[in-house]
């Protein structure tokens, strides 16, 4: 931590704290604080703990990370043998009595919100997501931006770095996508979840949040804490950018609960016809004058419409400070005081709106006094729940936001199966039937959802080591299956067995690695479901059926490299008091559930997507070379025809091996088509079944004709160096490399179009072939490309991605060449691996490293 | 009677070189000749608008997708659909300054590989005089196609 208001920050967080234990009766309230490094780094990772058995996680994960970076194998094979068993100081966690009610995961940012920052932070938000799913520990999440001096300056959350640039993006790309039903779905999932104890059941789920927050306003130091569920609040036309409010005939709800008093500040975002927001909102387009007008006619504080905009509907989180900071103004008339007032009530404001897609459910409001930012005392289970809500509505809008341009049929069938499972959702918690198992309601749910969206393919049931001391584990795994379930007579059986695990089959002998594996894969977490337990488990812990998380944890340096697996399967009873535990429990189970869901129907429907495009992309190149070959061509001939021309022949021999070189590109983009539709529909790409050694010779010879053929191409716009090094290559052998020789030059192709085209000009690419101290082949590539930030580096290599600063330099490209390299290594069985860099002082290097010779 | 001068944008080289070549050959038996500057993104195009009148050029010939800026210039457009839509408004882009400066009075080509209904769903918010040329496979297309626009367009 730095600066002097940090420390005031602490005391104040660490008061909270305090209150927190009490509130929960709590003996110990664990504080880790991480470092800059990362969140949990071996050196600056779990700094200070004031519970010494909970630094078990933190160094738990830290063991895995090592693991993993001297880990020789291909990451995409996660390392065998690290069990959660073998680390008896996790295990020591879930049976520990002094086990903390609370966790608080603390880490520090800077004034910069920079991509390391957003990326450290992503981690610790895993974490504290893993830990609160799966320890039934309310977990909060606090990210301190300091801005040197000045701690009151900012204390808010991950999002402040994330959400907001996702928020606006979703909201500008897929306004208007997603369907009312999926609103439905998800409100009737809140509801559901906000159902309280008996006497307040007939209170709306608003009324209750609100009354919630608001008993607790006071104690939390914020006057006012309130939350605004809209009701279609409207959408962003993408043509015109304007607001546009509402959506039909249907009469809106008022849902703005608490009108404040003459004292307190309000924020409206929404409200019925004559709600002032929704009336800002239609007037948007007036001059501001005239908006101000009509505001003081409605007697309201003055609040610019554009504020709300800006402030509150895209950009996401907003923590706005007090005076003498740029949004000094929009506090004072936001608090209907003059500007330049100062004073107690212009402190801090906190906005934060709750997404599902592209959806505004609600917005939670929070304007603390000056003073400590955001001095949470304590705050109850609903509170915690809204959390909750958060997280779980931005992932599913995060999960949506792809689904973009998808089939409408099938974009239909998605959310017709989030409905379904929002319905049996509702009916678990109404308690209809109370004689039915929640086990079964969670099946009917997935299988509605399954058969609704046949092609989710959504399980394979895995009974996982029952009876060991961790207590019986069952595992869902979710393998995409696309395309294969109409004729896999397995998925048909499971799916006529209601998700029963298939005993004896192949599939039973799964492992913790293979989810983990599926994780890395995802490169996001992922939850792993216990859905069928054994009766004694039912009566024992009755009301806990949990899901194991599984959460890949990246960290700087190993570009695309997880440098963690968090896996925290379910165990144990509960510390919590029981409503507060049922609550969260019920509430993680939701989020678990449709994340789950949600990212299953994603990468279905994205599969298609990307697909198409990709396509359509590879005409698009394969035309524009197909165009500069006829160019050339013409070139020729009338140089031909021109034969006294001076130097023609010389001329003519070039323009004809551009003309060659570029024809060979064209082949690779066709036969890039031909592998990408191969990866999409199988999942891999697979060796010639009679596949040979590679000779050494021609493995030279393909080397030296990508970047002979490369060295043509390049023009004076754009000058660039080729070296093909072969230091080593006496000491090559014939069989270094055994493949389809094709294959190998497709790859190989890739990697050195791809450096080509993204790197700066007047630099030299590289290609070396050497042996490593182990005595394996290994293929380096190294260019001076454009740079490739943090939070790109964990993209790099996947279906689809281009850096920012690569898109908007070269126009086409769709982000399939490293992928599918990836891919062919693969099926050579070599090691993928990436070094990538954010300055153009240092090279990007791509190795591929083969497996040792027999 | 001045030269025709034309503005095109065209980032791939061998394709522009091809364009300049048949643009001046076409142009050159048919009046005054042609002066034809060339630019290689949405970048370098907008500086062209920067120094120079717009109203000086006589036609405008652009690549639809082309980037956004070359190797090591600065990201300087602030515009969403840069990092959105990668290179597929920045073609659209350009249209839109020439025709925020001088309308689009003189002959506009939107000169792509992609299909017009592609390109003219980008450019709904653009007057339709604007005219879409399909790349094929030589450019004698575009160039009897410019050669007309100059000719009957007003001076």
């Amino acid at each position: 931590m730095t600066g002097h208001g940090t420390a005031e920050a602490r005391v104040a967080i660490q008061e909270w704290m305090r209150g927190l234990a009490t509130h929960f009766k709590a003996t110990t309230v664990a504080l880790y604080e991480t470092g800059h490094s990362l969140s949990f780094g071996k050196d600056g990772g779990a700094r200070r703990s004031e519970h010494g058995s909970w630094t078990g996680l933190v160094y738990f994960v830290d063991s895995w990370a090592e693991k993993m970076a001297s880990a020789e194998d291909e990451f995409d094979g996660f390392p065998a043998g690290i069990r959660a068993s073998e680390h008896p100081e996790l295990l020591g966690l879930i049976d520990d009595p002094n086990a903390p009610a609370v966790v608080l995961l603390l880490s520090e940012g800077h004034g910069t919100l920079a991509g390391a920052t957003a990326r450290r932070n992503g981690a610790v938000a895993m974490v504290a997501l893993g830990v609160w799913l799966h320890y039934d520990f309310p977990t909060i999440l606090l990210l301190y931006f300091t801005a040197e001096d000045d701690a009151v300056a900012a204390a808010t959350s991950y999002y402040l770095t994330t959400l907001p640039k996702d928020v606006q993006r979703l909201r500008e790309r897929y306004q208007g996508q997603v369907s009312r039903s999926l609103f439905d779905a998800i409100g009737a999932m809140h509801e559901a979840l906000g159902v309280p104890p008996a006497s307040a059941a007939e209170q709306p789920f608003d009324v209750r949040l609100q009354g919630s927050l608001n008993r607790h306003a006071a104690d939390i130091g914020c006057p006012d804490l309130r939350v605004y569920l809209l009701d279609d609040v409207g959408h962003l036309d993408p043509r015109t950018s304007a607001l546009q409010v509402g959506k039909g005939a249907e009469p809106r709800r008022r849902y703005v609960l608490h009108r404040g008093d003459a004292a307190g500040p309000e924020i409206y975002v929404t409200g019925d016809d004559k709600g002032p927001i929704g009336w800002v909102l239609r007037d948007h387009g007036k001059p501001p004058a005239e908006r101000r007008g009509r505001l003081a006619m409605h007697n309201r504080n003055l609040l610019e419409p554009g504020w709300v905009k800006d402030q509150v509907l895209y950009p996401g989180l907003t923590s706005i400070d007090s005076a003498g900071r740029d949004r000094a103004d929009g506090v004072h008339d936001l608090l209907g005081r003059p500007a330049g007032a100062g004073g107690e009530y212009c402190a801090s404001i906190l906005v934060h709106p709750v997404l599902a897609g592209n959806e505004l459910l609600g917005v939670i409001v929070a304007n603390g006094r000056q003073g400590a930012p955001f001095v949470f005392r304590e705050w109850d289970d609903k509170g915690l729940g809204v959390v909750a809500r958060l997280l779980g509505s931005y992932w599913l809008g995060e999960q949506l936001r792809r689904i973009e341009d998808a089939d409408r049929a099938l974009r239909e069938r998605a959310h017709v199966a989030i409905r379904g499972f929002a319905a049996a959702t509702a009916k678990r918690f109404g308690g209809d039937d109370p004689s039915v198992s929640e086990m079964a309601i969670f099946g009917d749910a997935l299988k509605a959802a399954t058969e609704m969206v046949p092609e989710a393919n959504l399980v394979s049931i895995r009974p996982h080591d029952p009876g060991s001391q961790n207590g019986p584990e069952f595992y869902i795994d979710r393998k995409l299956l696309a395309g294969s379930a109409a004729t896999d007579p397995r998925i048909q059986d499971k799916l006529g067995t209601r998700f029963r695990a298939l005993a004896g089959t192949p599939e039973t002998a799964a492992s913790a690695e293979s989810a983990a594996e599926y994780v890395m894969r995802l490169r996001k977490p992922a939850i792993v479901d216990s859905l069928d337990p054994p009766e004694w488990y039912r009566s024992t812990f009755p009301g806990m059926f949990r899901y194991g998380i599984y959460a890949p944890v990246f960290r700087g340096g190993d570009a695309g490299r997880p440098a963690a697996i968090i896996d925290v399967r379910s165990a144990g009873a509960t510390r919590m008091p029981a409503s507060t535990a049922d609550s969260l429990q019920e509430l993680a189970d939701m989020v678990g559930l449709a994340l789950a869901l949600a990212d299953t129907i994603t990468e279905l429907v994205q599969t298609r997507h990307t697909q198409s495009q990709a396509f359509e992309d590879v005409a698009h190149q394969i035309m524009s070379l197909h165009r500069n070959v006829m160019t050339e061509i013409d070139r020729s001939l009338v140089m031909l025809r021109n034969n006294d021309e001076a130097g023609a022949p010389d001329k003519l021999a070039q323009s004809l091996l551009v003309a060659r070189g570029q024809l060979r590109r064209a082949s690779r983009v066709g036969r890039d088509a031909r592998m990408f539709a191969e990866l999409a529909r199988t999942g891999k790409i697979s060796q010639p079944a009679d596949a040979r050694p590679i000779g050494k010779e021609p493995l030279v010879e393909v080397l030296a004709h990508l970047v002979d053929d490369q060295r043509r191409l390049v023009t004076d716009d754009k000058p660039l160096n080729f070296v093909l090094w072969s230091r080593s290559i006496r000491a090559l052998y014939d069989d270094d490399i055994v493949g389809d020789i094709a294959m190998f030059e497709q790859m190989m192709g890739n990697l050195i179009d791809n450096a080509a085209k993204y790197s700066y000009r007047g630099t030299t690419i590289t290609v070396e072939c050497r042996r490593d101290s182990g005595g394996r082949f290994v293929l380096e590539l190294a260019n001076y490309g454009y740079p490739i930030d943090d939070d790109e580096k964990l993209k790099l290599g996947t279906r689809g991605f281009r850096g920012a600063a690569g898109k908007r330099r070269v126009a086409f490209g769709m982000g399939i060449g490293l992928w599918l390299a990836k891919a062919i290594a693969k099926s050579f069985g070599a090691v993928f691996d990436f070094q990538v860099s954010d300055s153009r002082r240092e090279p990007h290097r791509v190795y591929l490293v083969f497996p040792l010779r027999k | 009677m001045r030269q025709h001068r034309i503005l095109l944008v065209e980032d791939d080289p061998h394709q522009r070189r091809a364009i300049v070549a048949a643009l001046r050959q076409r142009l050159a038996g048919a009046g005054p000749g042609a002066e034809i500057v060339t630019a290689d993104s949405e970048r370098n195009a907008r500086l062209m608008f920067r120094g120079r009148t717009l109203e000086k050029f006589d036609a405008y010939v652009i690549d639809m997708m082309v980037p956004w800026s070359q190797d090591d210039e600065d990201d300087d457009r602030d515009d969403p659909r840069v990092d959105r839509d990668g290179s597929l408004y920045a073609g659209v882009r350009i249209i839109e300054d020439v025709v925020k400066v001088n309308g689009a009075a003189k002959p506009i080509f939107a000169y792509t590989i992609a299909n017009a209904d592609g390109v003219s769903a980008r450019m709904r918010h653009l007057p339709t005089s604007i005219r879409y040329l399909r790349k094929g496979d030589t450019d004698k297309e575009l160039a009897d196609a410019v050669a007309a626009a100059l000719l009957t367009s007003k001076p």
